[in-house]
């Protein structure tokens, strides 16, 4: 057809250009034309042939869209929505998946060569808009899915059976601009194995819309499909093939616009009781327990629907009770990987379980709409709506603290020591290589730190202080009764005994703490290198990374070099270096809490000898 | 090129200001008919036309749209004024224009019809000499607005 047109103009234009007359100049633009024409159609063709042929081996590789259910896309919905659409397609969530393109990649693929601790070499390029790899002993494959936007971004590779996507070994870190293998961008022990993951029954559940894996329930091969490919509009809103179908009348729109705007035929979470609107976030960012059938179905959610009748959130305090209590039974990491010992939430991406144990939301009508907003947000900025980065947040609630906040806080109106998150919601979750804000509201106590070993919001601030320190001024100010301390909790500084003896987790938060600006004017930062540069030989790589990263903002070692995934002689010979640096600088006050003697020498032997007491089963993993 | 009779050339003017005339009218009619189907697409929302997969339909058809109009408008400007150029119009500046006047605006219209993602479809390839024609054409009626006495 589109053919046949096209001729069919040239033969008018043709017909036009002789006219009656057949002079040589018309008998030769005519032929130009009909040359032109054929030549361009040739080209044209070509092109669309190697397109769908790079689409097809691509469709029958990588989990295709389907639109039952209701689900039209996010392609229906720009038409009527600009505006949201446009901060939607900015976002982190619209690229949590996305068909691997050269267009979309943001690692080089510009004939790099990595290699794999079993020998394996992985040479990646780029043919047009496709990704390929080179794997010796294997050969070219091409790069079929890509995961993640903001922080870093993972590979998949089609598997042998389905559709299935296996992870590729390698992931790239945006901070530092290369690869690191996969393993290495996780807080996980060496005990634990890191078997590479399908993407069809881990990621499908949450980083694409209306997620289906469909595995096969005889010969568990996977067909997987989804609504879209990454967290699109319907993820939040629902189906919306009933509200486009309406709304095709402008009779309608113009109803709406003149009415009250509500919309029945759609789902708004801004319009949903506080807990239906929570569940809609929470539908991801939750510790779940699906049903059995969801590896054939997917989760059967609607944003409205109470999200318990198709996904049970995990709460350690009933985890005995829930369906998934057999399988956690048989896990003994499940809670520890997930949870402080308390119950609080410890890794990120599952803040809605934080909310759920949070006395704002159980006694008050928070949600993570009263902080968050996809549409009114910088995804920069952890999508914080923009009048609500800071302690408008609290204070649209906590009205009577906001008239006097040092009053509350004890601290000077407009300081860190000030703002509501960095004591109510302080850095005590893991995740992506760095510390993150707790979204469980709570209260710093000295008690929660000894009873769980989660640094308190007043110690990560002051890390130069001890817990002794910490829990007379809460007794000053709130009245908390003192706990009985040990003799090295009331003499050393918190943030010390947690790199000596905290568990990884700890050690990763700490680490983190020692290069956040806020901690660094309240502690300053000179004492810190030691710290730092002991856990440059951490035995977890993400330990290892945060605090050479924390390390790097500190005087004197801008320009430090050190790979944190290096041979360990080369991580021994960055330290040794590292050290070097240390004692040519300029030596700190006199601290004894910081391991700082008389004359300003560090004190390593104390140090190593409370490192000494570090428990020898310290292996975990954090299943962020 | 012989210098037609003041007869030959009120003959000729007469020719080209029927045919531009006739052009013109038509392509007006033609592409603000198009106009309002693009307005009817968007009153009614519809995808095909609107959806994101087909933005690039969106743009060719509305620039298919506006190049119609346009040369149309063109056309009917030719024939007003082809009685005051100072020489003869060239029969080949018509032609083309007239070329011109089918390609342009088809080619957007037939390249949106079949988009292939962000790319367009066959039809345009008929753009460029649609754009070469309509060059050469505006080249010589610039040609005929010469003074004859120099």
């Amino acid at each position: 057809m589109e053919s046949l047109l096209v001729w069919t103009l040239t033969g008018v234009a043709v017909a036009l250009l002789l006219g009656r007359s057949r002079a040589r100049a018309s008998l030769l633009v005519a032929t130009v034309l009909v040359a032109s024409t054929a030549a361009g159609h040739a080209l044209w063709a070509a092109r669309a042939r190697s397109r769908e042929r790079s689409a097809e081996a691509l469709r029958a590789r990588v989990p295709q869209p389907v639109g039952d259910g209701g689900y039209v896309t996010s392609n229906a919905c720009r038409a009527c929505h600009p505006t949201e659409y446009a901060t939607w397609h900015r976002s982190y969530h619209r690229s949590m998946t996305q068909v691997a393109s050269a267009s979309a990649v943001r690692a080089p693929f510009a004939g790099e060569t990595l290699r794999s601790d079993d020998g394996k070499s992985y040479h990646l390029r780029r043919d047009g808009d496709e990704l390929w790899v080179d794997i010796s002993g294997v050969g070219a494959r091409r790069i079929a899915m890509m995961t993640g936007s903001h922080h870093m971004q993972a590979f998949w590779l089609p598997g042998e059976r389905g559709n299935a996507q296996i992870e590729f070994p390698f992931t790239y870190v945006f901070d530092d601009r290369r690869w690191v293998p996969r393993r290495d961008v996780f807080l996980v022990g060496r005990e634990y194995g890191k078997d590479p993951s399908m993407w069809n029954r881990i990621c499908i559940e949450c980083h694409v819309t209306r997620g289906q894996p469909r595995f096969d329930a005889r010969t568990d091969v996977p067909a997987s499909a989804a609504a879209e490919l990454g967290i699109a509009c319907e993820a939040c809103h629902g189906p919306a093939a009933q509200h486009v179908a309406a709304n095709a009348s402008p009779f309608r729109r113009v109803a709406l616009h003149d009415g009250d705007g509500i919309d029945a035929t759609i789902v708004n979470p801004a319009r949903l009781p506080p807990a239906r609107a929570s569940e809609v976030c929470g539908q991801c960012h939750g510790i779940g327990c699906p049903p059995e059938s969801w590896l054939q179905s997917g989760i059967r959610f609607r944003p409205g629907q109470p999200l318990a009748e198709s996904k049970q959130i995990l709460r350690q305090a009933t985890l005995q009770k829930s369906a998934c209590a057999r399988q956690i039974a048989a896990d003994a990491s499940f809670a520890p990987s997930r949870y402080w010992s308390d119950g609080m939430v410890r890794v990120s991406g599952r803040e809605y379980n934080a909310l759920l144990e949070s006395p704002c939301h159980q006694h008050g009508a928070m949600t993570c709409l009263s902080c968050h907003s996809m549409h009114a947000s910088d995804p920069d900025g952890w999508q914080l709506a923009h009048d609500r980065d800071g302690n408008a947040a609290c204070t649209q609630c906590h009205s009577a603290i906001a008239q006097n906040v040092s009053a509350h806080t004890h601290h000077a109106a407009g300081s860190t020591g000030s703002t509501c998150y960095n004591c109510h919601m302080p850095h005590t979750t893991y995740g992506l290589l760095r510390a993150m804000r707790s979204h469980q509201v709570s209260v710093p106590r000295v008690q929660d730190t000894l009873a769980t070993g989660r640094p308190n919001a007043c110690n990560l601030c002051h890390l130069d202080r001890t817990l002794a320190w910490t829990a007379a001024a809460l007794e000053r100010w709130w009245k908390l009764p003192p706990p009985s301390l040990t003799a090295e909790q009331r003499t050393v500084a918190a943030s010390v005994l947690d790199v000596a003896r905290g568990e990884a987790g700890v050690r990763a938060l700490t680490a983190w703490s020692m290069g956040w600006s806020a901690a660094r004017k309240t502690s300053g930062a000179d004492w810190m290198a030691p710290y730092l540069i002991e856990l440059l030989d951490d035995e977890y790589s993400a330990v290892r990374y945060i605090a050479y990263h924390s390390l790097r903002g500190i005087s004197g070692f801008e320009d430090f070099a050190y790979d944190y995934v290096g041979t360990e002689e080369a991580r021994f010979a960055a330290q040794r270096e590292a050290l070097a640096r240390f004692s040519r600088a300029r030596r700190p006050a006199a601290r004894a809490e910081l391991l700082f003697e008389a004359d300003g020498r560090f004190a390593r032997g104390e140090l190593e000898r409370l490192m000494a007491e570090r428990r020898e089963d310290d292996e975990m993993f954090l299943a962020e | 090129m012989t210098t037609p009779t003041p007869i030959d050339r009120a003959a000729l003017d007469r020719r080209y200001e029927l045919r531009h005339l006739r052009v013109g009218w038509v392509a007006l009619l033609a592409f603000a008919a198009v106009g309002v189907l693009l307005e009817l697409l968007h009153a009614f929302k519809v995808p095909w036309y609107l959806g994101v997969a087909t933005e690039s339909r969106r743009l060719l058809w509305t620039l298919g749209h506006a190049h119609g109009v346009a040369l149309g408008l063109v056309n009917l400007a030719l024939a007003a004024t082809c009685r005051l150029l100072p020489r003869p119009l060239h029969p080949t500046a018509s032609t083309m224009l007239v070329v011109a006047t089918l390609l342009i605006p088809c080619g957007f219209l037939v390249g949106g019809a079949f988009v292939h993602g962000g790319d367009p479809g066959l039809g345009a390839i008929l753009i460029p000499p649609g754009a070469l024609f309509l060059l050469v054409a505006v080249a010589l009626i610039v040609g005929s607005c010469r003074d004859p006495n120099r």
